[in-house]
Formats: C-alpha cells, sequence, structure tokens
C-alpha cells in the first residue's frame, strides 16, 4: 500500500527573516532605553541584510505575491537603515580651533537663567566639560 | 538628551575631579530653562545665536530636525586655566560617549593619571 506523498519540510525562512529584521530594531530600542549608544548599531543593517537575505531564498523556493511584496517592502526598509547608519547620520570630522593646547576662541552665550557665559567664564577654580548637544527635540 | 541623563545621574564623579559640566544647544532660553530644570547638577547654555558653536566650529549644517543648522554632538575639556586638553567627536550621531570614557579621558588628561 502506498502513502501518498507529502511535500518537504520547510524552514520558513521568510518568517525567520522578519524575525532578523526586527531584532536588530528591537536590539537598538534596548540600546537606546538603557542608554548604551556608545558604538555605531552596525547590527541594525546588519540583521536588516540578513533577514531580507532569508526572505529572498523563501521567495526563491516558493514565489508567491505576498511574498514578493513583504520582500520589496523589507528591502526598502534595509535600504534605509543603511542610508540613516552609514549616510546620513555621519558625523564629519571635528576640524575647528579646539585643539589640545590651545585656548578657545572669543565667545558670548547665555546660561539658562540668564547670566551671560563667555570664553572668560571657562577659566577658574573648575576643569570645564564642554558638552554640545543636538538641542532638546 | 540621553546622554546628559547619564551625565546627570553620575555628576557626582565629575564633582569628585574637581570638573563642571557644561551642556551647549542652539535652544532659546525658555527651551534651556527646562533643559536644565531636568538636569540640574549641569550648567546649561542657550547658544540660540550659535555664537559659542561658530567659534568652536561645531556647527552640522542642515543637520537639525527642520533642516536648519545644529550642534554636532562634541566634547571639549578644559582645564582650570582655559585650555583644550581633549576633544572628542563621535562619528555618528546616533553615538554618544559613555561616561565612564569620560571619566578616563579626565583622569588621563586632567589629573595625568
Amino acid at each position: 500500500m502506498e502513502h501518498p506523498s507529502t511535500p518537504p519540510r520547510r524552514w520558513p525562512l521568510f518568517l525567520l527573516g522578519v524575525l532578523f529584521v526586527l531584532s536588530g530594531v528591537a536590539g537598538y530600542v534596548v540600546a537606546v532605553s538603557l542608554a548604551r549608544l556608545d558604538h555605531m548599531p552596525w547590527y541594525l543593517p546588519g540583521l536588516a541584510t540578513v533577514g531580507v537575505l532569508l526572505m529572498a531564498a523563501s521567495a526563491w523556493q516558493r514565489p508567491g505575491v505576498l511574498r514578493f511584496v513583504g520582500l520589496g517592502f523589507f528591502v526598502l526598509l534595509c535600504a534605509t537603515e543603511w542610508l540613516f547608519v552609514g549616510v546620513l547620520f555621519k558625523t564629519p570630522a571635528y576640524q575647528g580651533p579646539a585643539v589640545p593646547g590651545s585656548k578657545l576662541p572669543a565667545f558670548t552665550a547665555t546660561l539658562a537663567d540668564g547670566r551671560p557665559f563667555s570664553n572668560a567664564d571657562v577659566k577658574g577654580s573648575q576643569a570645564t566639560l564642554l558638552i554640545f548637544f543636538r538641542g532638546r527635540w | 538628551m540621553i546622554e546628559l541623563g547619564q551625565l546627570e545621574k553620575r555628576h557626582e564623579e565629575f564633582s569628585k575631579r574637581n570638573v563642571r559640566i557644561v551642556a551647549i544647544s542652539n535652544d532659546d532660553r525658555e527651551t534651556a530653562g527646562k533643559t536644565q530644570a531636568d538636569f540640574p547638577n549641569l550648567l546649561i547654555v542657550s547658544d540660540a545665536e550659535q555664537n559659542l558653536a561658530r567659534a568652536v566650529e561645531v556647527i552640522h549644517p542642515g543637520a537639525a530636525q527642520d533642516g536648519g543648522d545644529t550642534n554636532a554632538p562634541t566634547t571639549i575639556l578644559l582645564n582650570n586655566a582655559g585650555y583644550v586638553r581633549w576633544v572628542f567627536r563621535p562619528d555618528s550621531v546616533m553615538t554618544r560617549i559613555a561616561p565612564d570614557r569620560l571619566l578616563a579621558a579626565i583622569d588621563e588628561n586632567i589629573h595625568n593619571k
């Protein structure tokens, strides 16, 4: 008696691919929430790339409209991640006048409480750490 | 702002090293006042006219959320005579220097440890 043939079991590559992409995003969210941002998050586009390759393999094995639409979406997401991490969020190298051994050029600014703050105020009994940040968004 | 939160939490370690933390953005005074209230142990500077940022050349053109100019994240350590001892800029706006690394830079460049 012959058994009806069953299709070979396949790895759920598309789902695995989605999980890879999402794990990169989740990793970045965790890094932000733990304030661990001292390294470039290359894992974000890296994991997305692995995920997209898995989805492409899935679409190759079992072509279908939904798979191709999903693949297209995740390819765009992956490309966007590479664009932001690798290009748009890069900062230019510092080439200004504040080099070790020099003094700061003259400047005037205002403290949050309205008092003036100038280059004369960085001299005194304490060392000073100037933190330039992008502002309150 | 994440960076400021970390520095606020560990401000005593900077105070012990006789270092004050001055945080500068091009926010107006009202906004800088809110930031000062959130981080009372830091000194917040409103550099709305970008006089300081221009003098030190830390402006990142077109990098603000509205497409305008903003500060490129940059850290400058000065000794008490006002001389620059150390400068750091991350290679991406997605990264921030960790307080431990700042403390190590202070020990190395101010206290010669």
